[in-house]
């Protein structure tokens, strides 16, 4: 066994000035050898970020006071390096890769430019040899016409090719470690997917050590080895993977590994960490995590806790040992039976909501005179139902439509084509006024709870609003409807009177949910409303939409890019793929027996929070991005990314037909279930 | 096996609601804990208070009738008797530069308020519904844009006569197209906000959405503006009564009183010096303001500026 590249033990970040210094980073360690990685995981806030910065030295000396009893890297001291030794490693022998591969490089340069560029500035090389050093690293990074591609500047790439060139940049020195923060947070599933099997596959090649910052359990199962847990600026818990997923030392990890969707049989509540990441300024004094554990005791809040050894693992809990922490158990395969049938599998209900040929394009205009150049088909022919009292989920990578379709819904976006018939009212047609009317029946949640809320509005008037529009009420009326409002959604009525910037992620997601609710709607749609939450997060809001869905008969069409998510909350799922739905049936059916090639490569694109169950798995990479919906495929618009692509689907769009399992699939392969796999290549070659 | 979801954590509905504590930070609060963080931005408060109660007082805190001649005792320095001298007609300079305080500011109200109100309207209206509507308001505020104010101040004192007041709508002629762009700008980002297209969904007419949504989110700039916009017209009112196109003899103005000495500039330059410094200090002052409120009103967020 070698030394460790990376040793790091006792780290202490502190920002702003001495007076009112705030601890963010507060004794912190971990180890990486060299061709190992390092996970660490946390929610936001817990110092993930800040750590990799402080050990890159990429901290603002003047706002920051970082303090190590050991900071060593290769056997170097870089608490004693001057500032000129750190940059000379940074970009170097350590080198760093964010999260935004749309920011990190500077659209004035080539890609090719800038990667020779960070190569001139450690070796001593000449302009031609570190161009050709960046092709090298291209090509490396899988890139391909490497050579040809490096004279394109940044925007001619997309968000996965942009995280290929940076990840190329931080290879161009070869560096002995790599730090990686949240590199995939921003990409979608299956080009996630292959980004992981990109640095898998380099490290092993290049032998180098990588600390992975990242917030997603999956992703952690997928590529490290060795787990540093944080949380509230500490290390909680340190482990090896397999064992911090199969016996977690730490109530945190146990409620962290709870909390994801797939630990929990579809439809019932999920685990949840009760209350938030503390803010640093307000941090418990002894255990960190007590006021929020399911497990505390008197001794929890008696005195610091340090980091024990328990086993092959160390946790920072005074219980270590003693308490009954579950770790996960792979649930993939578990095929409970839904608590309650579709409500369109009773015969002779009608829909409450109706959509038909939904389609919506948007004109592409160029130059001073903003001449149409093109269309882009957003959304292209979708059927979709809900019935009463259902959720259905709507999965579909960025730049599906997914999003389109529920402003279409919703008529906040006019549709080109087709009908939404809510209540057989068709929504479509309304003219103004009664469209408002309409309006009342159907609300909307929307992603980003930071911007869906007027920062400039208390809480109260934001709930109230809906209640100011339609109904006539007296103010203290309304005052009491909008309590009982922010009661349904666990907050209480001191919010009234404060402003958003005062509640968190969570809290301010709650506060849409309510305004949602405030006109009793028959449908609500969600539009990714958890996907910029936290792990626990997330699990409180679900636990909260499908509460309120049992309480008040709700309809959901809950829009998600995280199948997990959407299978546990679904009913139904439908599958978008630019424009088109792909793929709609019973929620289990199409999270168990997905037909559709890309369902089947979107499933197993998502790391399951198991490593050893991730590890034996056979994965459908998807090679490539998904198209431009300027210009989309000819025939099935999936066959340029299709494993089994056949001649037929280049040219022919398929039809969509029902499945033995019940779901309704647009693919040419399902057209051909009848006949054996093996007939019908054989049909398929001979026509 | 016991799971560790029935013992562990409790159903959300067990927890008691959330209620936040500490006590209400409003917004407002926030931008007055900001500015006056801001040394400069402080000081010039302080002027600035000084200022408008000057002009409000000016009456009461001339040591002398302004328009008071003492022809033997023309074009002094500051002595006992005359604090900043004498004018070229032997008039207190210093109860001429009070006074002069109060005009001076009148009009710079006076072109601020006139500015704003016509593009408040203006601007909300070529923001928010775009189209048609925007491209005719933006193109008129275009050809306004060309105008120079002095040439706009001739043609309205041929028209009307010179005085103050037809200087001051010259000058709020001119300063509607900048504040219609700024308002126009800051509502063509608001309008894409998703909580504009959270007031839509719940069926909220176009008009309570610029009232409530729009226009409280547009005021930070504008104040801002409107902030900087009084020192371009103290200096804009100073120009034109320099030019004669402004405050009449007798009435007085800081302007007016550069255009008095510049006539004696040679033998006698120091009563050019009173009127300067206070246009100086005034048009300052203003600007320091206006960008101590720009710094100090910001969006309402709280971020360490750590992680996202």
């Amino acid at each position: 066994m070698s030394a460790p590249l990376l040793e790091v033990e006792g780290l202490r970040v502190q920002f702003g000035s001495s007076g009112g210094a705030l601890t963010v980073v507060d004794d912190v360690g971990f180890s990486v050898e060299a061709g190992k990685t390092l996970g660490l995981v946390g929610e936001s806030g817990c110092g993930k970020t800040v750590t990799a910065l402080a050990v890159m030295g990429l901290l603002p000396p003047k706002a920051s006071r970082v303090q190590a009893r050991r900071l060593r890297f290769d056997g170097r001291d870089l608490t004693a390096l001057s500032r000129a030794e750190r940059r000379q490693l940074r970009g170097d022998a350590m080198a760093m890769v964010f999260q935004e591969p749309m920011t990190s490089l500077n659209p004035a340069y080539t890609v090719g430019n800038q990667i020779a560029e960070t190569v001139q500035a450690h070796r001593s090389s000449d302009r031609r040899s570190a161009w050709k050093r960046a092709v090298e690293v291209l090509e490396l990074v899988g890139i391909p016409d490497a050579a040809g591609r490096a004279r394109d500047y940044p925007h001619a790439f997309s968000g996965g090719m942009r995280q290929r060139v940076m990840i190329a940049m931080a290879l161009a020195n070869e560096p002995r470690i790599l730090i990686a923060d949240e590199p995939t947070t921003a990409l979608d599933v299956t080009v996630q997917a292959e980004i992981l099997d990109l640095m898998r596959s380099l490290q092993q090649e290049l032998g180098m050590a990588m600390v992975f910052v990242t917030h997603d359990l999956g992703v952690v199962a997928d590529i490290c080895h060795d787990v540093a847990v944080l949380y509230a600026g500490q290390v909680v818990e340190h482990a090896g993977v397999d064992h911090l997923f199969s016996a977690p030392a730490h109530p945190y990890t146990a409620g962290l590994l709870a909390s994801m969707p797939q630990a929990t049989p579809a439809g019932r509540p999920l685990a949840i960490i009760p209350g938030e990441v503390p803010r640093p300024e307000d941090q418990p004094p002894a255990c960190r995590f007590a006021p929020r554990c399911p497990h505390v005791q008197a001794r929890c809040e008696a005195a610091l806790v340090p980091l024990y050894r328990a086993g092959a693992a160390s946790s920072r809990c005074v219980r270590v040992g003693e308490l009954p922490l579950r770790g996960v158990v792979s649930t993939v395969d578990d095929r409970s039976p839904r608590q309650r049938p579709s409500p369109l599998d009773l015969p002779h209900r009608a829909p409450l909501l109706e959509v038909r040929g939904l389609s919506k394009s948007f004109p592409v205009q160029r130059g001073v005179l903003r001449r149409t150049v093109g269309r882009v088909q957003a959304v292209d022919g979708i059927d979709l139902d809900i019935g009463a009292g259902e959720t259905l989920g709507l999965v579909g990578e960025s730049g599906s439509g997914k999003s389109t379709v529920a402003r279409l819904i919703l008529r906040l976006v006019e549709p080109s084509a087709g009908s939404v018939r809510l209540n057989g009212q068709p929504i479509h047609s309304l003219a103004a006024a009664p469209l408002r009317q309409a309006r009342r029946q159907m609300q909307i949640v929307f992603q980003d709870p930071y911007s869906s809320l007027d920062p400039r509005a208390t809480v109260g008037a934001t709930v109230a609003e809906p209640l100011l529009v339609h109904e006539d009420l007296s103010s203290a009326e309304r005052e009491e409807r909008v309590i009982e409002l922010l009661g349904r959604v666990g907050l209480g009525r001191h919010c009234l009177d404060r402003y958003p910037h005062e509640f968190s992620g969570g809290q301010r997601q709650r506060i849409a949910v309510a305004r949602a609710l405030a006109l009793e709607p028959q449908l609500v749609v969600c539009d990714e409303p958890v996907s910029s939450l936290d792990v626990s997060t997330q699990s409180q809001v679900i636990n909260l939409l499908m509460r309120l869905q049992r309480e008040l008969g709700l309809s959901y069409l809950f829009i998600a890019h995280d199948l997990s998510v959407v299978r546990h909350i679904s009913d139904r799922i439908a599958v978008m793929y630019l424009g088109r739905i792909v793929e709609v049936g019973d929620a289990e059916e199409v999270y168990l027996r997905p037909t559709h090639p890309y369902t089947q490569a979107l499933l197993s694109a998502i790391p399951l929070p198991d490593p050893g169950a991730q590890r034996r798995r056979r994965r459908t990479v998807l090679r490539g991005d998904p198209p431009s919906p300027l210009q989309p495929p000819p025939g099935c618009r999936f066959h340029t990314r299709c494993p089994h692509v056949m001649d037929i689907c280049r040219t022919a769009d398929p039809v969509a037909v029902t499945t033995p399992g019940g779901s309704t699939v647009a693919c040419h392969l399902a057209t051909a279930d009848a006949i054996p796999a093996g007939a019908a290549v054989e049909a398929q070659s001979s026509g | 096996m016991t799971s560790i979801r029935e013992t562990a954590a409790p159903p959300i509905e067990a927890i008691a609601p959330y209620e936040p504590g500490g006590v209400s930070v409003a917004p407002f609060r926030r931008f007055g804990q900001r500015f006056l963080a801001n040394r400069s931005a402080f000081i010039a408060l302080g002027f600035l208070v000084v200022l408008v109660a000057v002009a409000i007082l000016a009456p009461w805190l001339t040591p002398e009738d302004p328009s008071r001649q003492h022809l033997t005792r023309i074009n002094e320095g500051p002595s006992r008797d005359f604090w900043l001298g004498t004018d070229d007609l032997g008039r207190d300079i210093l109860s001429r530069i009070v006074i002069g305080t109060r005009v001076s500011m009148r009009v710079a109200l006076q072109v601020v308020l006139v500015a704003t109100v016509a593009a408040v309207p203006l601007g909300l209206l070529a923001g928010y519904f775009g189209r048609w509507a925007d491209a005719v308001l933006m193109r008129v505020m275009d050809a306004l844009f060309t105008v120079p104010p002095l040439i706009l101040a001739l043609a309205v004192a041929s028209l009307l006569g010179p005085s103050l007041n037809n200087a001051a709508f010259a000058i709020a002629v001119v300063f509607v197209p900048g504040f219609v762009r700024v308002i126009r700008a800051q509502v063509l980002a608001i309008r894409e906000e998703t909580f504009i297209e959270a007031s839509r969904s719940i069926g909220t007419g176009p008009v309570r959405i610029i009232a409530r949504h729009v226009l409280p989110n547009v005021a930070s700039p504008l104040i801002v503006q409107v902030a900087l916009g009084f020192g371009y017209a103290l200096l804009a009112e100073a120009g034109l009564s320099f030019l004669g196109l402004g405050a009449q003899s007798p009435d007085t103005s800081w302007g007016l009183m550069l255009r008095g000495a510049y006539d004696f500039i040679l033998e006698e330059p120091w009563p050019l010096i009173p009127p300067g410094v206070a246009i100086v200090i005034a048009v300052l002052v203003f600007n320091l303001v206006g960008d101590g409120l720009r710094d100090s009103l910001g969006r309402e967020t709280v971020t360490l500026g750590l992680e996202r």
